[in-house]
């Protein structure tokens, strides 16, 4: 019906509009009453204006004969998320009402177009909500975000038999679903969950591989022999003086010699010769293993340097000067700009009714 | 006078390695403490020496292993008095006597004492160093 009477009312404008038309093709260039087209097709309007008024109120009727009232039954349903609340369409989304509320929908008009008012009351409190847009549109605006579940290909949820197997086989032995167990609590739980039988069995199968090699070898042993190399060792301290006030007086040389002041390492590196001696002298394997540890570390690794990039009168720690000229200059990290085609495929499947 | 400071710092000493010594290596007190006792004499003598003679050996020759071996020289006799002082001291004061009438608290006081004249000896070595260093 409504298409019919659109269709009607393009036809009478056609008609209005072509004979306008050869009204202006019809006068003559050099014609001294010369009217415009736009003149042709306002009188020709104004000659039908009646039916023209007539056709738009016939649309008019129509289309509010056409508007049924909400069908209100729709815009309540049960909450997937909580058994004790509802959810109540309110115009631009949906709310969570109790299961003992009173929910009271009505039709009104907002702003002269159609609308419906819901109110919501629990209790003493009410809440009232007013909107124009039905559940319709909101359903058609919001097709395009949940029509179709978009796929997304994440690799690390992927699992595949092998690992699906290996899951149900854990599930089954140690009651974890987990596909990544991580952290050292999951670790202390699985140990928890593992069998008695399998750890004895484990156990057993340890001492006989110690067993095989010879005596486990005891802590207490272990500390005995330090404590032997010591009573050999405690005679060395008494070059200790010798050694402190040698290594002091070659660092202090050398600093001399090179223009320096004393470095860091040297203070670090005396205190704990000298703390070395001490221990040798009481008869401590801790702290002489200790230091000996730190010695070969200091080899392999060059600590003495690094403790003097960081504490030395070099560096930025003893560095009180405002910083006035900071560095500014920029240097290209690519110098020639080269255009790449290679077209990546985007990883998401967009659903088939998305428009950009 | 001279003697009181000299028994006490040696009563010190006798504390600290007391308290440090391992416990199935009593042989060990005497010996650790003469140790104790001469290292910071010997401190103060290398800043001394570095005071008296850096500048006076390395002008001429640039040779550190001459600086060391003067080094050596210049420290072996206050090492030898300091220990031959503690070696005495030790048997004729009775320091092992005076330790038995020390209260718990008093130990630990002479145990401080004694970390601050190892250590402070300690620093000012490396003080003289400096000055030597600076007096270039």
């Amino acid at each position: 019906m409504l298409n019919e009477k659109l269709k009607a009312l393009q036809i009478v404008l056609q008609q209005e509009v072509d004979f306008a038309w050869q009204c202006k093709m019809g006068t003559s260039v050099y014609n001294q009453n010369n009217r415009s087209f736009g003149s042709y097709l306002e009188s020709s309007l104004n000659a039908h204006n009646k039916e023209i008024s007539q056709i738009l109120d016939d649309i008019a009727r129509e289309q509010t004969q056409n508007q049924e009232p909400p069908n209100f039954n729709n815009y309540i349903r049960y909450s997937t998320s909580s058994m004790t609340h509802k959810e109540v369409f309110v115009g631009d989304k949906w709310i969570l009402v109790p299961n003992t509320a009173c929910v009271d929908f009505r039709t009104t008009t907002l702003g002269g177009s159609r609308a419906f008012t819901v109110t919501v009351s629990n209790g003493s409190d009410y809440a009232t909500f007013t909107s124009t847009e039905s559940l319709q549109s909101y359903q058609q605006n919001q097709q395009l975000l949940e029509a179709d579940p978009i796929h997304l290909e994440l690799q690390n949820d992927y699992v595949s038999k092998e690992e699906y197997d290996w899951m149900l086989l854990a599930s089954q032995v140690y009651g974890t679903t987990k596909k990544n167990i991580s952290g050292l609590g999951d670790l202390a739980e699985l140990y928890s969950r593992t069998p008695k039988e399998f750890k004895r069995h484990y156990a057993y199968k340890i001492s006989k591989v110690a067993k095989s090699i010879g005596k486990p070898a005891k802590a207490g042993k272990i500390f005995h022999g330090a404590e032997k190399v010591m009573k050999k060792a405690g005679k060395v301290a008494k070059v200790g003086p010798y050694l402190s006030a040698g290594t002091i007086i070659y660092e202090v040389g050398d600093a001399y010699i090179n223009d320096t002041e004393i470095k860091p390492h040297t203070y670090v590196d005396g205190t704990l010769l000298v703390v070395g001696i001490a221990a040798t002298a009481v008869g401590a394997p801790a702290v002489v293993v200790g230091l000996a540890i730190y010695g070969i570390l200091d080899y392999a690794f060059n600590i003495s340097e690094g403790i003097d990039n960081t504490f030395g009168s070099d560096s930025d720690l003893w560095n009180n000067k405002p910083i006035k000229h900071f560095p500014k200059k920029t240097t290209p990290i690519f110098n020639d700009v080269k255009i790449d085609n290679t077209y990546v495929a985007p990883n998401i499947k967009l659903p088939p009714n998305f428009k950009n | 006078m001279f003697k009181q400071i000299f028994q006490k710092l040696l009563l010190a000493f006798y504390c600290t390695s007391k308290w440090l010594v391992n416990k199935k290596m009593p042989e060990k007190i005497i010996p650790s403490t003469i140790l104790f006792f001469s290292f910071p004499f010997t401190f103060i003598a290398t800043g001394l020496y570095l005071i008296l003679a850096l500048s006076l050996i390395l002008s001429n020759s640039k040779n550190l292993a001459v600086l060391v071996i003067g080094g050596f020289i210049f420290i072996t006799p206050v090492y030898y008095l300091a220990s031959k002082m503690a070696k005495k001291g030790i048997v004729k004061l009775d320091i092992s006597k005076h330790y038995k009438t020390l209260t718990k608290n008093d130990r630990v006081n002479k145990i401080t004492l004694a970390f601050i004249v190892f250590w402070g000896s300690f620093i000012i070595q490396f003080w003289l160093a400096n000055m030597a260093l600076s007096s270039k």
